[in-house]
């Protein structure tokens, strides 16, 4: 079955963000109901006297609906809407702590390769250090428990497009919501002893300073609550994603 | 108890499943009262905007990537020919990507977003061969062959994950289910190709460029083989499981058609074609030389040489034989080099492979000296440094 | 995979990495800065300045993998003593996509050239130039260094990479390093540069 529906995936859509999944390996993975956070060593913001800007990189969203063999259709009605939602929900949690925030929304036709850059090589960062650090089982042995990546200093110049920003804030989320059918079929299926993969709902959140390039803080979960679809939901999902996000210096860690 | 809420699902779900699953030859429904290429379209469901939306991410990073190729001209140019092929205002709602891609091949997204590959640039011979490409993947587009090729296949894993529940009998369904995915596929493939020949037809392309297309690649595919010592792969397909017509079957059925539309007035547009890549065929050849494949490149080599061997078709037929460096090659390649240098355009490039070529073959001095010219050519090669050295040492 | 329909059909694409990234299955060991290390099944040694991580998976018999921060970030690869006749790395697609053969005869000058070809096979793409070639040692053997970029088709970045080569005894030694443009490149490659000088052949 799943050789079969590999086959027809070839055809289908897939989202090219769902590669970044990868690295959770199949659904056997012990990983798959993981939560893992990290920051970098002794990392805190600067004292709250001066102005902090964060600059949110415009989210990689994904929300579909799964069909009962399992196959993601984007629906862009939620997509579109989650994406305001989680922007505007982490706006608001980062202005309550005190930051002053830049949404770097859409760079369209002609924009900056700049951000299509540096967002690939986030990518990249990102899933090296959940996999060897955050995720370690299979990790790299020199890189284990030592948080320290970067995307070096010239994501200063993505700081340069968000006016001036001090760190940028990078989020991924991806859920699908299982139709009727899909539903059925894990109740049956489960009264048959068998697992059906459960539809998805993950996402990580990384803070790259802007200065040094370095990512100083990265959370992954990859059984996350929170209905995106709207607003509350949304913003459950933004305090789970930056729950244990760096505090500003002064407050309690 | 439970087999029997089983089975009872088992009918629930193919009853409410659509048509195409129950029949195992899938009917292509006909395109919609809009066409996608209907001025101002918007995606009409949620299928429909899901697949937008998604291409639409996607091309946007394409428009960054580092492969696309930026030539005004090229781009124009291609556009160009899209637009003579299926109608000045169908085409505004494409657009057009040359991907620095070595393969023969083109692709196109339920958004309007196609791509096409270098090395198709490479083998197609003139406009009309290039118009039954992009009319392909505009009929593709046109009948919204992405959206209905995703419901079937959506419906037929639907129909796939309750079998599953089902042993042996399940399994057989299952597999006959993925046969269907695949002949749907093919019939869609057949239907974009016909739309291709109407479109060529009826403004002014030579229809029967659609199946010389196929011979021309059967006839690369067994110069391949006979190059590598294989069996000939052209016939190979995937039998069951082919997403394509196989190249013998579309090469016959669109001869057929082509035969069909009569003889009035058709132009292949060779000489504009020639004209319009011209500035590209040494970088295409050289992505093809890298190829290691042998047989191919001296096919399409000879194919471009069939108004005369210029210097840059014989300097990369040089490049070819010398790359390959069998016992007689370097000789063959000192030749060619030879020919190509004696011409007025020759690049600094044929004394380069001249030398190299000539060391290979023992004529170490007369190798070096050929060297030292390529250098006095062009002092400020890439390689100036080790070629600096390679002229001078003395074995 | 995307909605894109194709015009012919499509042999499943290999992304950059793709031949040389170890399944989850590869397991690593340290290299320890400072201490003298076997690579490329003894034929080689070298003494790295700081620690890597080696890879149980090889790129090919000859060969071995290095990197410090995880493949697709930087990665070293060490081949030694390919005989004449064998290509650089393990040969997947024999039928469809067979990799050229070193032989021993070639010049400097071809091995860049066997490079570029094997990588532009390898990874599916034309935006592959070397640039900078030019003569030097390596272990005292006469031996060539390039420097070369490349994109590939659906990843953003570019990659930059350098490679020294060289003919002792009729078989090729090689040592390769690819990284990212942006960062990862500039970051390594003086280290990378200092480790080769470290480099000894077993005779």
């Amino acid at each position: 079955m799943r050789k079969l529906l590999f086959i027809a995936a070839l055809f289908s859509v897939v989202s090219p963000a769902q590669a970044q999944f990868d690295l959770f390996g199949g659904d056997n993975s012990p990983l798959y109901s993981s939560k893992a956070t990290a920051t970098k060593d002794g990392f805190t913001f600067p004292s709250t006297a001066s102005e902090t800007k964060i600059v949110i990189i415009r989210p990689d969203i994904f929300v579909g609906e799964q069909s009962t063999g399992g196959i993601d259709r984007l629906n862009a009605n939620w997509t579109k809407t989650a994406r305001e939602y989680l922007a505007a929900e982490t706006s608001k949690l980062l202005i309550s702590q005190g930051f002053v925030v830049k949404n770097l929304q859409d760079l369209e036709d002609g924009g900056d390769s700049l951000l299509v850059e540096y967002r690939a090589l986030f990518k990249l960062v990102s899933n090296a250090a959940i996999r060897n650090d955050l995720f370690p089982a299979k990790g790299l042995p020199t890189k284990k428990g030592k948080f320290n990546w970067s995307l070096g200093k010239g994501a200063s110049k993505l700081g340069d497009l968000g006016d001036g920003g001090d760190y940028g804030l990078f989020l991924f989320s991806r859920d699908s919501y299982g139709l009727p059918g899909r539903k059925a079929l894990e109740i049956i299926g489960l009264a048959k002893g068998l697992e059906a993969k459960p539809t998805p709902h993950m996402g990580y959140a990384g803070l790259v300073d802007l200065k040094t390039g370095d990512l100083v803080w990265l959370n992954v979960n990859v059984r996350l609550g929170g209905d995106v679809r709207k607003p509350d939901g949304a913003a459950t999902r933004i305090e789970k994603l930056l729950a244990k996000f760096p505090k500003r210096s002064g407050a309690a860690k | 108890m439970l087999k029997k809420l089983l089975s009872g699902l088992l009918a629930l779900s193919l009853t409410i499943a659509p048509h195409s699953v129950l029949n195992s030859s899938a009917k292509i429904e006909n395109a919609g009262a809009v066409l996608p290429s209907a001025f101002g379209y918007e995606p009409q469901d949620e299928d429909e905007r899901g697949l937008w939306l998604q291409m639409d991410e996607f091309e946007k990073k394409l428009k960054h990537s580092k492969l696309l190729v930026k030539d005004p001209k090229l781009n124009a140019y291609i556009q160009r020919v899209l637009c003579k092929t299926v109608g000045q205002e169908r085409c505004a709602s494409t657009r057009v990507y040359i991907m620095r891609t070595p393969y023969f091949n083109a692709s196109m997204a339920p958004n309007g977003m196609m791509m096409v590959w270098s090395g198709l640039l490479l083998r197609v011979r003139n406009e009309a061969e290039l118009a039954s490409v992009l009319g392909h993947e505009f009929g593709h587009f046109e009948n919204q062959h992405s959206l209905q090729s995703f419901r079937d296949i959506r419906a037929k894993t639907d129909a796939m994950a309750w079998f599953s529940l089902v042993p042996v009998v399940g399994s057989l369904a299952q597999f006959s289910l993925m046969g269907s995915l695949f002949k749907f596929n093919r019939q869609m493939e057949r239907e974009a190709d016909m739309i291709a020949l109407n479109y060529m037809s009826s403004n002014g392309y030579d229809p029967k460029a659609a199946a010389t297309i196929w011979e021309q690649l059967r006839g690369e595919m067994d110069a391949t083989a006979k190059g590598r010592k294989q069996k000939s792969r052209k016939d190979m397909n995937g039998g069951f499981f082919a997403t394509h017509p196989n190249s013998k079957e579309r090469m016959e059925y669109l001869k057929d058609a082509a035969g069909d539309k009569g003889n009035a007035g058709f132009r292949d547009g060779a000489a504009e074609y020639r004209a319009a890549l011209k500035k590209w065929w040494p970088r295409l050849i050289d992505d093809q030389i890298k190829l290691n494949d042998f047989g191919a490149t001296e096919f399409l080599l000879e194919q471009l040489a069939s108004n005369g061997w210029t210097s840059d078709l014989l300097f990369a037929r040089g490049e070819l034989y010398r790359a390959r460096g069998r016992s007689n090659d370097f000789e063959k390649a000192i030749g060619f080099y030879r020919k190509a240098a004696a011409k007025r355009d020759a690049a600094p490039e044929c004394w380069r492979g001249l030398g190299l070529a000539l060391m290979r073959s023992g004529a170490v001095d007369e190798g070096k000296a050929a060297l030292r010219k390529y250098l006095k050519r062009k002092p400020d090669a890439d390689d100036r440094a080790m070629i600096g050295v390679m002229a001078r040492a003395s074995k | 995979m995307t909605a894109l329909r194709f015009f012919g059909t499509v042999i499943v694409a290999v992304l950059a990495f793709g031949l040389l990234s170890p399944p989850a299955s590869a397991t690593w060991k340290v290299i320890d800065g400072g201490k003298k290390a076997d690579v490329a099944k003894e034929k080689m040694s070298v003494t790295p300045k700081q620690d890597w991580n080696r890879s149980s998976q090889r790129p090919s018999p000859y060969g071995e993998l290095w990197t410090l921060d995880g493949f697709s970030l930087n990665e070293l690869s060490f081949f030694a003593a390919i005989p004449s006749g064998k290509a650089i790395y393990y040969n997947y697609q024999t039928k469809n996509r067979p990799l050229p053969k070193f032989k021993s005869k070639m010049l400097l000058t071809d091995l860049a050239e066997l490079f570029e070809s094997t990588n532009r096979i390898v990874l599916q793409t034309s935006l592959f130039d070397v640039s900078s070639v030019e003569p030097t040692k390596l272990a005292g053997h006469d031996a060539v260094r390039f420097q070369y970029e490349y994109a590939v088709q659906g990843d953003e970045l570019k990659r930059n990479g350098e490679a020294v080569a060289a003919i002792i005894n009729g078989k090729l030694y090689l040592v390769n390093f690819v990284a990212p443009a942006i960062h990862y490149f500039d970051r390594d490659i003086v280290k990378v540069r200092a480790l080769i000088d470290t480099i000894e052949i077993a005779n």
